[in-house]
């Protein structure tokens, strides 16, 4: 009778085994880069929409690794990549429709990146509706790069960058290698920020000579685009969160070229209250390597070689300390954005002041005054 | 080591507990600690600790006076069986009420983690199968269990968390004691539903080879349960800061999911953490199964307990399906624990404790 027991627990564990949830490796499609554009129906598209009775307004696209072509050597005469989308009137329809158009379960476990077409960014209702969709979706990685173009998504997506597979593993490489010399922002970042202040910096990607260029950034105020910053006035954000290393700055000095490397930086921000102003006092120290000056007009003498130093350090420093100013000035009056996250410092560090005015009206209060010191460490392999 | 005696020794009494409580709540401990207390919602924990302490010294005060009797048999003596009947049949209730809650919660977070397709009632008859089989074969048998899950649990866990410590902004926490104090209070009240479970030291003392000591093992555990939440709540708060933690459905499990161990070649930690939890959720059930059975057979004073475990299941099943959606589970929570929560861990003990010492009965301490 034991036996017989036994035997009838052991069948039930051999059918109780296995998973009900399995999808085999090969029927499923990993999702590496995700575009978001807004849609507009032409003419003839609305029609034929009000007889379905739907209107749609996201344009969703995704970037598909074509396993085989990347495996192969050559490729086979395939291409590295499958680039799907499709239209719905909220960004999970649209991406359940492209489902619909895979032969394979689509997963988005491994996206890397998520770009944000223009007509997102500039819509608040959009916008609010894109993001909160990739953060409830649990297979999306709180981590996944998040970007703005002032173009359409699907054209990042479909731009194929030289050597290099695929859109999404092409930025989230570039990323992991420069991280700290471009502003990083995840989807992680991007909620916190907008939860907080409702403003964000999102880096800016472009197509410029059939490649992608990553650099520049877009300001989100309020849930919307308010404006665009270049390379070198985003590069201000990452003075102040003391980040930079890795970076080249070149500077004109003496009717030449110099070029600083960092090595590091730091930043220290101190606020003070004055006349009703909030006067922010940004100390940031930066150490590198000078890489590049003029051949053979380098002074051999120490003492003036050393004077020589001295006056590229001012330079740099004259040089970044108004790219703060001047970035700040442009939050700060142009797009109303408190994109160095001034307001939330002054919460955390000073809150006797913070507390004094409402919240809106900080940023106004604050008169940004950056301090820099920039110390070269090294002059190359020579004097 | 005892053996078949049904008994068990302090440290293991106290692994069963820490087991007990680790829970759901923990899942979104921080997200309650800091709805009411912002970036001072560790504040509140520590509070939340310090009445968990009370409520313990009350309920081990009572339980100690009667060592060899169950909840039932001193409560009977002290208030008379009508009114133990009824106090104890309420409690039969409270237990299937946070286990189907808990049950439920834990079949969501399943089902959208891990299996998306499985039907809940699977995930259920899983779980409280295992539980159910455990629970019916003794307190012992659940001691000896416990020692060897209580490191599969807390120890893993403890160390995920601590490479959550790389990513974390410690300024996230300032300003410091900003918050009105009435809220930080109202956050430890209700930081309180993570201790769901502590209710059960009134069961041990009979259990316990070494009744002497028991108060003060009870008091050092639920002290390292209250630690152990402090850690978790500062290392949520400093990663998500206390606006965007609001928003988190699962605050920890996000936390953990997000976590990058080194050598990354595990991505998705979430379903090595789900395995830490199903333990824990497995041992919840089954201290509850066994626990609410032994009450009944006391009520109904004849039967064994695993009948009345078995017959349990399919009460806890439907309760489980009555809310909604998550957001109700919650606020189930939320009501079931100010209500007979509190009644269970303090109003009850408390009362019955000054009614014991009014009318002389029991041990004197």
């Amino acid at each position: 009778m034991k036996n017989i027991v036994c035997i009838i627990w052991l069948v039930c564990c051999l059918c109780i085994t296995g998973c009900w949830d399995k999808v085999e490796l090969e029927s499923r499609g990993f999702v590496v880069s995700l575009g978001i554009d807004g849609y507009e129906a032409s003419e003839k598209e609305q029609s034929e929409q009000n007889k379905n009775d739907e209107q749609s307004r996201f344009n969703i696209s995704i970037s598909l690794p074509n396993v085989t072509a990347i495996a192969s050597p050559g490729g086979g005469g395939e291409e590295n990549k499958t680039v799907k989308s499709a239209v719905g009137r909220t960004v999970s329809s649209a991406m359940g429709k492209i489902d619909s158009l895979s032969s394979q379960k689509l997963f988005y476990g491994q996206t890397r990146v998520a770009v944000l077409g223009k007509d997102i960014i500039e819509d608040e209702q959009l916008f609010r509706e894109a993001i909160d969709a990739l953060q409830r979706n649990p297979e999306i990685s709180k981590k996944i790069i998040i970007l703005a173009t002032d173009e359409k998504a699907l054209d990042i997506l479909n731009m194929k960058p030289a050597n290099e597979p695929l859109t999404g593993i092409y930025i989230s490489n570039f990323y992991e290698n420069t991280k700290d010399t471009v502003l990083l922002l995840d989807l992680e970042k991007l909620t916190e920020r907008l939860s907080y202040s409702g403003c964000a910096i999102i880096l800016r990607v472009q197509l410029e000579n059939d490649e992608l260029k990553v650099g520049g950034a877009a300001v989100v105020k309020d849930l919307r685009l308010t404006g665009w910053l270049t390379e070198e006035e985003s590069r201000s954000y990452l003075w102040i969160t003391g980040k930079g290393k890795g970076m080249h700055i070149p500077t004109e000095q003496d009717n030449a070229y110099t070029t600083l490397k960092v090595n590091g930086s730091k930043s220290k921000l101190s606020f003070f209250e004055e006349n009703e102003q909030i006067l922010c006092r940004a100390d940031i120290s930066i150490e590198g390597n000078l890489e590049e000056y003029h051949f053979l007009q380098n002074a051999l003498d120490d003492d003036k070689r050393e004077a020589e130093l001295s006056e590229i350090e001012k330079a740099y420093e004259e040089l970044i300390s108004k790219e703060i100013v001047n970035t700040f000035n442009i939050l700060q009056n142009e797009y109303k954005a408190d994109g160095f996250e001034l307001s939330d410092k002054i919460r955390k560090f000073n809150y006797d002041i913070y507390r004094k005015y409402k919240k809106d009206e900080i940023l106004d209060k604050i008169i940004l005054e950056a301090k820099v010191t920039v110390k070269i460490h090294g002059t190359g392999s020579v004097m | 080591m005892l053996s078949y005696n049904d008994k068990a020794s302090l440290r293991q009494i106290q692994i069963l507990l820490v087991l007990d409580i680790f829970g759901t709540g923990i899942q979104v401990l921080p997200r309650r600690a800091a709805e009411y207390a912002g970036q001072d919602g560790w504040i509140a924990i520590i509070g939340a600790t310090l009445l968990a302490l009370f409520c313990v010294l009350i309920m081990t005060t009572l339980a100690k006076k009667f060592p060899d009797d169950s909840f039932f048999s001193y409560s009977s003596k002290i208030i008379g069986r009508p009114i133990a009947i009824l106090i104890s049949a309420g409690f039969v209730l409270k237990i299937f009420f946070s286990l189907a809650l808990e049950l439920r919660l834990f079949g969501e977070i399943i089902k959208e983690i891990m299996l998306g397709e499985t039907p809940y009632l699977v995930v259920f008859l899983g779980i409280t199968g295992v539980a159910a089989f455990a629970a019916s074969k003794g307190f012992e048998t659940r001691a000896r269990m416990g020692e060897i899950l209580i490191y599969l649990v807390l120890i893993p866990f403890t160390i995920l968390i601590a490479f959550g410590l790389f990513e974390v902004d410690f300024t996230n926490l300032l300003p410091v004691m900003t918050s009105d104090p009435q809220d930080i209070a109202r956050g430890s009240l209700w930081s309180g539903i993570s201790f769901t479970g502590l209710e059960f030291v009134l069961f041990l003392y009979p259990y316990s080879a070494n009744k002497k000591d028991l108060q003060k093992s009870l008091l050092h555990a639920t002290m390292l349960i209250g630690f152990l939440m402090l850690f978790i709540t500062i290392v949520a708060l400093a990663r998500f800061g206390p606006f965007r933690i609001l928003h988190q459905m699962w605050p920890v499990l996000e936390m953990l999911k997000m976590i990058r161990l080194p050598g990354a070649f595990v991505e998705r930690q979430d379903a090595f953490v789900m395995t830490f939890w199903i333990i824990s959720v497995f041992s919840i059930t089954g201290a509850g199964l066994f626990f609410s059975s032994l009450l009944t057979k006391d009520i109904i004073g004849k039967g064994k307990p695993s009948i009345y475990i078995l017959a349990s299941l399919p009460v806890i099943y439907i309760l489980s399906r009555f809310p909604k959606d998550i957001s109700m589970v919650y606020e189930l929570q939320g009501k079931l624990f100010i209500t007979m929560g509190i009644a269970y861990l303090f109003i009850i003990p408390f009362f019955l404790l000054i009614v014991a010492n009014l009318r002389r009965l029991g041990e004197k301490s």
